[in-house]
């Protein structure tokens, strides 16, 4: 009897720890806010953040359309990955009214409007574009059109791929039946001849970016400074909570050139050299595969701002901020007396045949180009032996002109020197401490 | 000549030789380039096929973490990009900075008390003539220290393949002209101090004053404000040493090499000023204590 007491007694405990987990499961708390959702141009392309209503400031880049709106909206704090997110299901509400924005002697009210950005495909990958009001409506019918198009154009190709490989395999069928009964097939050898096969319509290509769908926002364009914006409603109040300081900055000094930097040995995880002038060690234990790129330097802390609104940064140094690949580049690899330049290249990675793990980094050939495949790597290969000390890298651009702030020295330890030198010398003062003492305790002696 | 000037080098020559002849001196530069030398050695060991990788030193993965940490990952890149001399400058040239300054500090307080100061201004030399022998003393064996330091530099350089950088040989001149503002300052708190001891600690807790404000100023933030008593730092910032180092070391790194002679004149005119400031206190409170 007992015994039973005690199994329904754990039997109750259990369900009444189960039901408590279940009554404190760990769900957010979401709060309803006021908040400035934005979608700001970041240098090289446009990202979204957005600024709860606790964030003083919201950041931009000067002499660039960014897209401000204001929304109330459900934020929660999502512990697992440490940020806050929206809850846009629950409610979602745009707000209209003006924004005005004060300070450097500037003073606009801005209405909303429609809006859509893209990238056009050129030769440099940065062409954005921005299109407001009608613009944007009609850019981005224009883009649908092309699309419903390319789509009719690619359903039509289907179709009459389909038909001509139906029309092949019955003409093949014919032909061996023809064969079979000893007949002669040349008439119907004659009409696969004369099949058309069906051309592949061409891809879109006007866009490395489409148009995204035209939305409405505050269109904001400043120079670099910081101001005070704030939303006013339809009525002339000032919407409450809405007051923020805008920082609107510039990217600082010029262009330079940084280099992805990969180790034949570690080619899924290539480094970077983003500071001109810095120098590259490594252990010349393998092959590196250089791949310059344009970058600018940014504020760390605005930029960190601009992309996530809540992120943390250092607003005493400076980011390097990867725009593009150079491109036609080569590089001038100067290795002793010897020079010579480089050209891109593509390489393919393949696995060691057998059980053992590894792999190796061959030249991309245009046999494995006819197979369809595409180069695991392109870069420009800098071979690395032991043997030197020192390599100067230095990117030119189609001209041949050497790059801003694209020199860059690649040194080559291949361990420890003779250290006992430099043991000797760090000991070095502590001798002549030890015989400037002596001498004058000797001195004193007599 | 002027009686201050020759009482000056009189006292100075005399002060530089006592110095030679003294452990202290040698003990601290052999401190400071031990750990050059660890360093050095520290670098060459976190290096891969891909490069630097602090992670791989035990040496550099402590300082790498603490730097990573306050300033934020891209900052260590940064500081060592180039290699290690930049750092290991810096790090290897405090023991000596702060021997010279608390040695001078301590005797100035010492000698004071004792009213050794005060009889030797009843000759041809004065208070001031006193602190600028003390000073010029520092001067010359700071300029010997950086030199030693340098020469060690390119021997490791030689040794370990590293490479001597524009950023170390500008870090060097940068480094010599603070050193000379914190020995004014050391200047500065003998003379308002009655004793040694108080000396000393108002020494201490300046440094690290203007340590700490440094260190916040330059620390990953999350607001658009730093929080930590800002206002208070912007002020304490123009009396400190760190703060026209950090400023012209950042001018130099921006390519702003106008910037950087504007730090540097900044930290010269700080350094005037706290001297000038050190003799009309003197000369008003007198060598007593």
């Amino acid at each position: 009897m007992n015994a039973r007491r005690l199994t329904n007694a754990v039997a109750a405990l259990v369900m009444v720890l189960g039901v408590s987990t279940a009554v404190f499961a760990d769900a957010p708390t979401h709060r309803e806010e006021l908040i400035y959702s934005i979608v700001a141009f970041n240098g090289r392309d446009y990202s979204g953040t957005f600024v709860r209503q606790p964030s003083e400031s919201v950041y931009l880049l000067s002499k660039a359309d960014s897209f401000i709106s204001a929304r109330k909206t459900m934020v929660y704090f999502w512990p697992i990955t440490g940020d806050y997110r929206l809850d846009t299901d629950t409610i979602n509400r745009q707000f209209g009214g003006k924004l005005q924005i004060e300070g450097h002697g500037i003073s606009r009210t801005l209405t909303m409007q429609k809006y859509t950005y893209f990238n056009v495909r050129g030769e440099y990958e940065l062409n954005w574009r921005v299109a407001k009001g009608d613009a944007a409506e009609s850019v981005f019918a224009a883009f649908q059109k092309s699309v419903k198009s390319y789509q009719k154009a690619a359903a039509e190709y289907n179709r009459a791929q389909f038909e001509y490989e139906q029309k092949l395999n019955e003409l093949t069928q014919e032909i061996v039946t023809v064969r079979s009964q000893g007949g002669d097939p040349s008439s119907l050898l004659a009409e696969i001849r004369s099949l058309e096969i069906p051309a592949r319509p061409q891809p879109l290509s006007s866009y490395s970016s489409p148009p995204v769908a035209p939305a409405e926002a505050f269109v904001v364009n400043l120079p670099a400074g910081v101001y005070h914006m704030k939303l006013i409603n339809p009525d002339g109040t000032i919407m409450q909570g809405s007051e923020k300081r805008l920082v609107v900055f510039n990217s600082i000094g010029a262009k330079h050139v940084g280099y992805d930097v990969i180790p034949a040995d570690k080619w899924t995880r290539p480094e970077t050299s983003e500071l001109p002038g810095a120098v590259l060690y490594v252990d010349g234990s393998s092959d590196l595969y250089l791949r310059p790129y344009f970058e600018q330097r940014y504020n760390d802390l605005y930029y960190a701002k601009l992309m996530n609104n809540d992120a943390r940064g250092n607003g005493n140094m400076t980011t390097w901020v990867k725009l593009q690949q150079v491109p036609l580049a080569k590089i001038l690899l100067s290795a002793g007396a010897q020079t010579r330049t480089v050209e891109q290249q593509g390489f393919a990675v393949q696995q060691l045949p057998g059980a053992a793990l590894g792999y190796k980094i061959v030249q991309w050939t245009s046999a494995a180009h006819n197979k369809g495949d595409k180069p695991d790597i392109i870069a420009f290969h800098v071979p690395i032996r032991p043997s030197e000390r020192e390599i100067t890298v230095a990117a030119l651009d189609e001209h041949g002109h050497p790059l801003a702030g694209a020199g860059r020295q690649i040194r080559i330890i291949g361990g420890p020197g003779p250290e006992l030198i430099l043991v000797l010398l760090s000991l070095l003062p502590l001798l002549v401490g030890a015989i400037s003492v002596a001498a004058r305790a000797r001195r004193y002696s007599r | 000549m002027s009686d201050r000037l020759h009482a000056t080098i009189a006292i100075g020559r005399r002060r530089l030789y006592e110095s030679l002849i003294h452990p202290g001196y040698y003990v601290a530069l052999t401190a400071g380039l031990a750990v050059a030398y660890a360093f050095a050695a520290g670098f060459v060991r976190s290096i891969d096929s891909s490069g630097f990788d602090y992670t791989l030193n035990p040496l550099y993965n402590f300082v790498g973490g603490m730097m990573s940490g306050a300033f934020g990952a891209p900052f260590v890149g940064r500081v060592f990009a180039r290699g290690p001399f930049l750092f290991a400058a810096h790090i290897s040239f405090l023991p000596v900075l702060l021997y010279l300054a608390m040695t001078s500090i301590y005797r100035f307080g010492t000698e004071k008390s004792s009213g050794a100061i005060e009889l030797l201004c009843y000759g041809p030399a004065d208070g001031t003539s006193y602190f600028l022998a003390s000073l010029s003393k520092d001067v010359i064996l700071t300029a010997v220290s950086l030199a030693a330091f340098l020469g060690f530099f390119v021997a490791a350089g030689l040794v370990e393949n590293l490479a001597i950088t524009t950023a170390l040989l500008v870090s060097l001149p940068l480094l010599f002209f603070s050193a000379l503002c914190i020995y004014a300052y050391g200047v500065l708190v003998s003379v308002i101090s009655d004793g040694a001891n108080t000396a000393l600690a108002l020494f201490i807790t300046g440094v690290l004053v203007f340590g700490i404000s440094l260190v916040g100023s330059q620390a990953i933030v999350g607001g658009y404000l730093q929080s930590l008593s800002t206002v208070a730092a912007w002020v304490l910032k123009w009396f400190s040493p760190f703060f026209y180092w950090s400023f012209s070391m950042k001018a130099w790194s921006n390519d702003q090499i106008g910037l950087l002679f504007v730090g540097l004149l900044g930290q010269m005119v700080l350094t005037t000023t706290v001297l000038v400031g050190s003799h009309f206190l003197l000369k008003a409170k007198g060598v007593r204590p």
